[in-house]
């Protein structure tokens, strides 16, 4: 059987393995021996390259970390993971709405659209001390920044999505008698799930880039706080204990949204989509 | 398979391109008498006797073309250091020996200012008048920054407890606003960076001296990496010579030295403000009671160093204080105090 | 109803003079709009110069200071391209190879994904320690956060091509460089430029806020000393400047898009 379409096949063989078999092990094997050989290649560094364990910690230095600091890391990664969550629920609630004005109004669009990239481009992480002395070294100052950042993504890749729909569908929509609502949800809104959920997705690392950096600038808590933290105080270990952790959170996160995506649009086969 | 581009090729073309892109922006390798001196901050009065030195010739007659470079924390600048990545640094003594003795060959070569003038700044109105004042406070400090094992050190001379002080990672642009928007109670910080500029404004601040509270230490020195001492010892005896002939010449002439350090950065402080500080804070610490020279702080402020360094600063004892420094570089007719 | 709705995104805007007049006014309202609530409600307010300044203060700064805020722009703008070009051109090339060889992109794939999640900014202070206060760790920040973005789209761009396509240029003998030349790179295009677009604006955050937290020169870095001497006209007065470079380089990028690819109509569509 060919994978590849209409090419004629060549002589029929038994395969070794079936198809989906040696396609499931390519894609969880390879990249896992990649990692191992990455991971060996650092483990060695110091002897192969001569790098001082005080600039770059082993893997053997660093993952102990995780459990030998573990009440140090569990507890930091709450307030980044509350402020992600918080900031992204505002971005998203506030962001969808206002892409479906801007999508229906071919005035709103013109107008408030470039204001919106002006607001994007603009660096707004310098604004973060700015935010502090106005507000306090809270949470305040982090989750709007986190909002702010999240904004843009989702709005963007949703407005997409709702000006993706076939105008056909919508004769349909007209000749069944469906209210303006029932348009909505039965047509617009799936229709625009998947640029949507493409939007959430880069929305929710912006998220997380935007508490890391505020909690560069300012905090007393979190994981960038703790990595600031234990760089100021040479501890490596821990410092890339706590990027990793950061990373991870971040995985989860994605995990989940992935999770939710498949649950909402389960007609989607999800094969390579980022 | 469809046809593509070699793919051999483009595995090369990729990687090329990053290494361009790398090689481009690593900086060359420094000849002899070529120098790199990392400071541990943005330009300010610290950098006044190295700028006037240049300024008057003292380098160049030494046969030093020099490169400054701002820094943006003692801690960083001495990891810098570490790597090679500059070849003199002007770092707090404290961040230095914390990366020294974690691994990091570095030693200081010379101590420009003796005293540490780094303590807790409040407003006047504030209240604060005692240690003990502090509990139940916000505390900012910059990571990365001098203040941290100093701070560390007198939180715990001071018998403080970290629980009861909440201390804030908070990047040392924001203290001004904090401290007058009354978000925070007191900065880890020195004279020089917030209360004059404040004063200037009309706002009134107090200093709690660290050096006051139990946490005496030598501050700001020279640091250099021992391979680059080993290397061309003549080069940085040459370089400390010259240097505390500047601070001497400095000390003569405040005034111009601010406008040396005016010249070479003029986005730092305005001359008034730079000129007040660098006479009312910074010429008073380099010579303490006991030093023979400039450069040199007294044995006792190194043993009571090394005595804080060691109780509060989780500084190991495996090493005595004398592994640190070094007075191997200083001119034997260093300027007297 | 739903006519309603199909009608309005259709709508015919208003031709003639009126109507390029309306698209001139139309944006330019909204994004005047906000600064002059700013400024009513800061002088009204009478809050003081080092809580937020007036737009008009800024302004004025702007001018002021525009020989320094030029310079430290030029500098910045010089590491946005470099950090774009070494993550860019990497991206295409190295999508390309994922897009022949499946393997390679089962391979790698997840890895890409893994990074892509992470927050790659949290490893800026790692960079600072290891490379210096100097050029390198920006560029290199801005680099891998251009990397995956166009990776990511390049890839898409080039797999997106019918495998029919080529046994056309297999018969017609067309040569690899011919065949890359002319039929996967176009249609690959117009994703590829779609993906340079976002890093490119990518590439200009990550380097003033690598600026800001640790650099010596550049506009980040001129923004973090105005904030440290209280000075927010300054402040406010670079960020405006880092506005106008983001501007700039897309609409480069608009013009590069149109100058390549004659045969699509650019629309202002947001990706």
């Amino acid at each position: 059987m060919s994978l590849s379409g209409d090419r004629p096949t060549a002589r029929p063989r038994a395969p070794l393995l079936s198809a989906v078999a040696a396609d499931r092990l390519l894609r969880i094997g390879l990249p896992t021996l990649l990692i191992a050989i990455f991971l060996g290649l650092w483990q060695l560094s110091d002897t192969l390259f001569d790098i001082p364990v005080y600039m770059l910690p082993r893997p053997s230095d660093f993952v102990p970390q995780f459990w030998l600091s573990f009440p140090k890391l569990w507890h930091n990664t709450w307030p980044t993971a509350v402020v992600i969550l918080g900031g992204f629920a505002i971005g998203t609630v506030v962001s969808i709405p206002l892409a479906y004005a801007i999508a229906s109004s071919r005035m709103l669009e013109k107008g408030l659209y470039p204001a919106l990239v002006i607001l994007q481009i603009a660096p707004k992480t310098i604004i973060a001390p700015l935010l502090i002395v106005w507000f306090g070294t809270g949470w305040m100052p982090q989750l709007a920044l986190t909002t702010v950042m999240t904004f843009f993504p989702i709005l963007v890749d949703s407005m997409t999505g709702f000006k993706a729909v076939d105008p056909r569908l919508f004769y349909i929509a007209d000749s069944t008698g469906a209210s303006r609502f029932e348009t909505f949800r039965y047509i617009r809104l799936p229709a625009a799930m998947p640029y949507i959920f493409s939007g959430l997705k880069i929305g929710m690392v912006s998220a997380i880039t935007g508490v890391m950096v505020v909690e560069y600038i300012a905090s007393n808590a979190g994981l960038g706080y703790l990595t600031l933290w234990a760089s100021a105080h040479l501890d490596m270990p821990l410092m890339f204990a706590a990027i990793l952790t950061t990373a991870f959170l971040g995985l989860v996160l994605n995990l989940v949204l992935t999770s939710v995506e498949l649950l909402l649009m389960p007609w989607l086969k999800r094969d390579h989509d980022s | 398979m469809p046809i593509g581009f070699s793919r051999r090729k483009l595995a090369v073309l990729s990687a090329v391109g990053l290494m361009a892109g790398l090689a481009w922006g690593t900086p060359p390798a420094s000849a002899a008498d070529h120098m790199k001196m990392t400071f541990n901050w943005v330009a300010d009065t610290g950098y006044i006797p190295f700028l006037y030195a240049d300024q008057l010739g003292y380098y160049k007659d030494a046969g030093i073309e020099m490169e400054f470079e701002q820094g943006r924390g003692s801690m960083v600048t001495s990891q810098l250091i570490a790597q090679g990545k500059a070849d003199v640094g002007y770092a707090d003594s404290g961040a230095a020996i914390s990366v020294a003795s974690k691994g990091g060959p570095i030693k200081i070569i010379a101590v420009i200012n003796q005293a540490n003038s780094y303590g807790l700044v409040s407003l006047a109105d504030s209240g604060i008048k005692t240690p003990q004042d502090l509990i139940g406070k916000k505390i900012a400090v910059c990571p990365g920054c001098a203040q941290v094992p100093l701070l560390d050190a007198f939180m715990a001379v001071q018998h403080l407890d970290p629980a009861k002080v909440e201390i804030q990672n908070v990047q040392e642009s924001a203290f001004a606003g904090l401290l007058t928007e009354k978000k925070i109670d007191a900065v880890a910080q020195d004279p020089q960076t917030i209360m004059v500029p404040l004063a200037e404004k009309g706002v009134a601040t107090q200093m709690m001296y660290f050096r006051d509270n139990g946490v005496a230490l030598v501050s700001f020195g020279l640091i250099a990496n021992e391979e680059k001492l080993k290397a061309n010892p003549d080069l940085y005896k040459r370089f400390v010579a010259a240097s505390l002939k500047g601070l001497a010449a400095s000390m003569k002439n405040p005034e111009a030295g601010v406008d040396a350090l005016r010249k070479y950065y003029p986005d730092s402080a305005p001359k008034a403000t730079a000129l007040a500080s660098f006479t009312k804070y910074d010429i008073p610490t380099f010579c303490i009671a006991g030093a023979k020279s400039l450069g040199s702080p007294p044995q006792s402020a190194w043993d009571m160093s090394y005595e804080i360094m060691t109780k509060s600063m989780n500084i190991p004892t495996d090493k005595p204080m004398s592994f640190y420094y070094t007075t191997d570089y200083l001119p034997a007719d260093a300027p007297s105090c | 109803m739903v006519s309603r709705i199909r009608r309005s995104s259709e709508e015919a805007a208003p031709r003639g003079v009126a109507g390029s007049l309306i698209d001139v006014l139309n944006p330019a309202l909204w994004i005047l709009a906000p600064l002059v609530i700013w400024e009513i409600a800061a002088r009204g307010m009478r809050l003081p110069d080092y809580i937020l300044p007036l737009p008009s203060q800024v302004v004025l700064r702007l001018v002021a200071d525009r020989d320094n805020l030029l310079l430290q722009a030029g500098r910045s703008s010089l590491l946005i391209v470099e950090g774009f070009l070494v993550g860019a051109i990497p991206g295409i090339a190295v999508g390309l190879l994922m897009a022949s060889a499946r393997l390679l992109e089962k391979a790698l794939y997840p890895l890409i994904v893994f990074i892509q999640t992470t927050p790659q900014i949290a490893i800026a202070p790692l960079l600072i320690v290891w490379f210096g206060y100097g050029a390198l760790p920006k560029v290199m920040l801005a680099a891998m956060l251009t990397f995956f973005p166009v990776l990511v789209d390049s890839s898409t761009g080039f797999k997106s091509i019918d495998p029919r396509v080529f046994y056309v240029t297999r018969s017609m003998g067309a040569s690899r460089w011919q065949t890359f030349r002319r039929v996967q790179l176009p249609a690959a295009l117009p994703l590829i430029v779609s993906g340079c677009k976002i890093s490119l604006l990518i590439s200009v955050t990550v380097v003033i806020v690598v600026e800001f937290l640790s650099s010596n020169e550049g506009l980040g870095y001129v923004a973090v000393r105005a904030l440290s001497n209280q000075d927010l006209s300054l402040m406010f007065a670079a960020i405006f400047m880092a506005i106008g470079i983001g501007l700039a380089f897309s609409y480069l990028v608009d013009l590069g898009e149109w100058l390549l690819m004659p045969w699509v109509r650019v629309g202002r569509r947001g990706r």
